[in-house]
């Protein structure tokens, strides 16, 4: 398990993912398994995968020794090509915000026909607790006691913001996040041909992931990577005074912006650490030998750095409906008062 | 995979599974149709996950093999070319070409093994009977269906068989239609099947009016009728249908006969001013005579009267006159029975010469 996939799509558990997978191997084999099972766990873990590798190898006819799915069976293909009889997944549809109720209409018509395989139905939701009230309240009854043979996953990474009676009709399975050593082995394991990311990158996209390995390599998949190290460019440019705040907020709103606000609240956090532990906290975010950063740690107005992550974390959850401009730029008047308090005192004193 | 054919044998097959592949569909191979070639036998087959049918063809194969191409532009380009064109159908590599004459199409395929096609459905009860006979008992009672009820169950025909009778039940919580009818199905034993909606107007698309056989197997996920080269395969509805028989009357207390287009045509009337929503009418029985009453929100008023045979006490109900209307236009008998109990309890209509056919109405209140 977690070695290199024969095919290279065929879905496998990650080896962080071991145990939870016997858990629910162990279901599949006693024939015990429960109707719903909502995957929770911090994003970028691989729950996704983790819920195809398990649905794949339900589905697939000559599963191997561990359980997993063989890949070459026309269960198997089928289900990689998404044309399945058996297997609906459920997400946001483009340009909408929520899973709506007619989706979940669809798909419990879908589950009240019979199975086409003798390995039941299965649906996968995600993410779940994007369901409206009214799409979740009308999953409630095919949840407790779906017609026939049917297995429904779903995955949260805010399980929290499910309706109650949502959570009680499932039987929760935690993904847990690796260690960092874990994530970075498996990190390390991953082709990446085309960006050719060094061991030094991968680890610093792992810092820039909160320790999501899968976050992470998408990060260096995309070339997040570049764009990030041209954010924090920015933000010591401004605290340094190099760069002007509007020219900067135009550079940075360029960038998608949730992506952004996520990785400069954790630059932020890093720095902050960095702060308070001193030169014994290293993170792979945080470039010692930068003069800049240096400075930057002397002078920085703590409390309002405090003060600025709080604001980073509420602008991510109302990222969808902000002009990015505008919030990009009050953001970093916030950055520029938190990091040359000093300036700011001599600016209050000029105008007494 | 290359096999020689003319249009027509390409065509018929075509146009047969094309008809259940939608045409928005989101996975690419879906909306293709699978081409298997082998011996000198040619099988079609598209699907929509729900419904799928096969159609067999012939043709001069010269090397088998099968894969997927999309059903759309193949039916188009079979109906373009000329009547009677003979076409030499190629796979090489991943495109086929169809070359006719001086025309020649190159299609993109996909791998058949992405295909699912439905394989051993598990046949639990096979029976033959005639396809007449199996369009009837569709035909007469599919509309009392329901539509997307949240009692799945009820969304679809209930066929039933057992070893001397076939019988087709629909209902929708407010109204109830059984048609059945009398055949030899040696050792079928008593079996129960739901073909959802979808299958059912599928199966009355294929079915004609001839009495040649169909054959028709239940599996335990289901159903699949095989007439005239073709194979239409359907899952079935994943639960029990309720207990039926409870809600049928036995004999009402009160008996009315009448000309069936007679009543028909009066209520057709009434019905113009009647709810637009619920549809509601009032019948008062008289000795020999039923009076239809419907009125609307704006006041405006129907008033009927039809001869019907009836001597007893008098009484009214209230229907819902659509409920009334497909169950009369369903029967083609000329004189037509109700039986009634009083204005709280269901109507039962049918063909007072025969018992195969009933429909149940219930009654609201008006």
């Amino acid at each position: 398990m977690g070695e290199a996939p024969e095919h290279p799509s065929t879905r496998e558990p990650l080896p962080w993912q071991h145990q939870a997978w016997e858990r629910l191997m162990r279901h599949h084999r006693e024939g015990r398994m429960p109707h719903a099972l909502l995957l929770s766990g911090p994003r970028g873990v691989g729950k996704r995968l983790f819920a195809e590798a398990f649905i794949q190898a339900r589905l697939c006819r000559h599963p191997r020794a561990q359980g997993t799915a063989c890949g070459e069976c026309d269960g198997c293909r089928q289900f990689l090509a998404g044309s399945h009889a058996d297997y609906r997944s459920v997400g946001i549809e483009a340009k909408r915000r929520n899973i709506l109720i007619d989706q979940l209409r669809q798909l419990t018509e879908w589950l009240s026909l019979t199975a086409s395989s003798e390995s039941g139905k299965h649906a996968l939701i995600e993410p779940a607790e994007r369901m409206t009230t009214g799409a979740a309240n009308s999953l409630l009854k095919t949840l407790e006691e779906p017609p026939g043979n049917t297995v429904m996953v779903l995955i949260s990474a805010l399980p929290g913001r499910l309706p109650a009676t949502v959570r009680s009709r499932s039987q929760v399975l935690e993904l847990p996040r690796p260690t960092r050593d874990e994530a970075l082995a498996w990190l390390l394991k991953q082709p990446l041909q085309e960006t050719q990311a060094t061991e030094a990158d991968r680890a610093e996209a792992l810092a820039m992931a909160d320790g999501s390995p899968l976050a992470a390599l998408s990060w260096l998949e995309s070339g997040g990577l570049g764009r990030a190290r041209e954010s924090s460019g920015a933000l010591l440019a401004v605290a340094s005074g190099r760069e002007s705040l509007v020219a900067a907020a135009e550079r940075l709103s360029k960038q998608e912006l949730t992506a952004l606000l996520q990785w400069w609240r954790i630059w932020l956090e890093a720095l902050i650490r960095r702060g308070q532990a001193g030169p014994g906290f290293s993170s792979p975010l945080l470039d010692d030998d930068n003069a800049e950063l240096q400075k930057l740690l002397k002078a920085i107005d703590w409390k309002a750095a405090h003060e600025l992550h709080q604001a980073l974390d509420d602008a991510e959850r109302r990222a969808d409906s902000a002009n990015p401009q505008l919030l990009i730029e009050s953001l970093l008047g916030r950055w520029y008062a938190a990091s040359r308090p000093t300036q700011r005192a001599k600016h209050s004193e000029a105008r007494a | 995979m290359k096999f020689e054919l003319n249009r027509d044998q390409l065509l018929k097959p075509v146009q047969a599974v094309s008809g259940v592949v939608e045409r928005r569909q989101t996975m690419p191979v879906l909306a293709n149709i699978q081409i298997a070639a082998e011996g000198d036998r040619l099988t079609f087959t598209g699907t929509d996950l729900e419904v799928e049918m096969v159609a067999s063809g012939e043709g001069r194969v010269e090397s088998g093999g099968e894969v997927t191409v999309p059903g759309r532009k193949l039916l188009d380009i079979c109906k373009a070319l000329p009547e009677g064109a003979e076409i030499v159908a190629e796979l090489k590599g991943e495109r086929m070409t169809l070359r006719s004459g001086k025309s020649r199409f190159t299609l993109s395929t996909l791998p058949a093994a992405e295909f699912p096609v439905v394989e051993d459905i598990q046949v639990q009860r096979r029976f033959e009977i005639p396809q007449a006979m199996l369009r009837e008992l569709v035909e007469n009672t599919q509309f009392s269906m329901a539509q997307q009820d949240v009692r799945y169950y009820l969304n679809g025909l209930l066929l039933e068989v057992s070893d001397n009778r076939l019988r087709a039940v629909a209902t929708d919580g407010h109204r109830l239609a059984l048609c059945e009818r009398e055949v030899t199905l040696s050792d079928v034993g008593t079996h129960q099947v739901i073909v959802p909606r979808k299958g059912v107007l599928e199966l009355q698309k294929l079915l004609s009016d001839e009495d040649t056989p169909v054959e028709v197997a239940l599996g335990a996920n289901h159903l699949q009728v095989r007439v005239e080269g073709l194979q239409f395969t359907s899952k079935l509805i994943d639960g029990r249908f309720p207990d039926y028989e409870r809600v049928i009357p036995r004999t009402g207390e009160k008996v009315v006969e009448a000309d069936r287009l007679r009543l028909r045509e009066s209520l057709q009337r009434a019905s113009i001013l009647s709810n637009e929503k619920y549809r509601g009418v009032r019948l008062e029985l008289v000795p020999n005579a039923l009076k239809i009453q419907a009125h609307n929100p704006e006041q405006e008023e129907a008033e009927e009267e039809v001869e019907v045979g009836f001597d007893g006490e008098g009484m009214e109900i209230g229907f819902n006159v659509n409920y009334l209307l497909d169950a009369l236009s369903a029967l083609d008998c000329e004189t037509v029975r109700m039986d009634l109990i009083d204005s709280n309890n269901s109507c039962l209509i049918r063909d007072p010469g025969r018992e195969d056919c009933k429909y149940v109405v219930m009654p609201m209140r008006l």
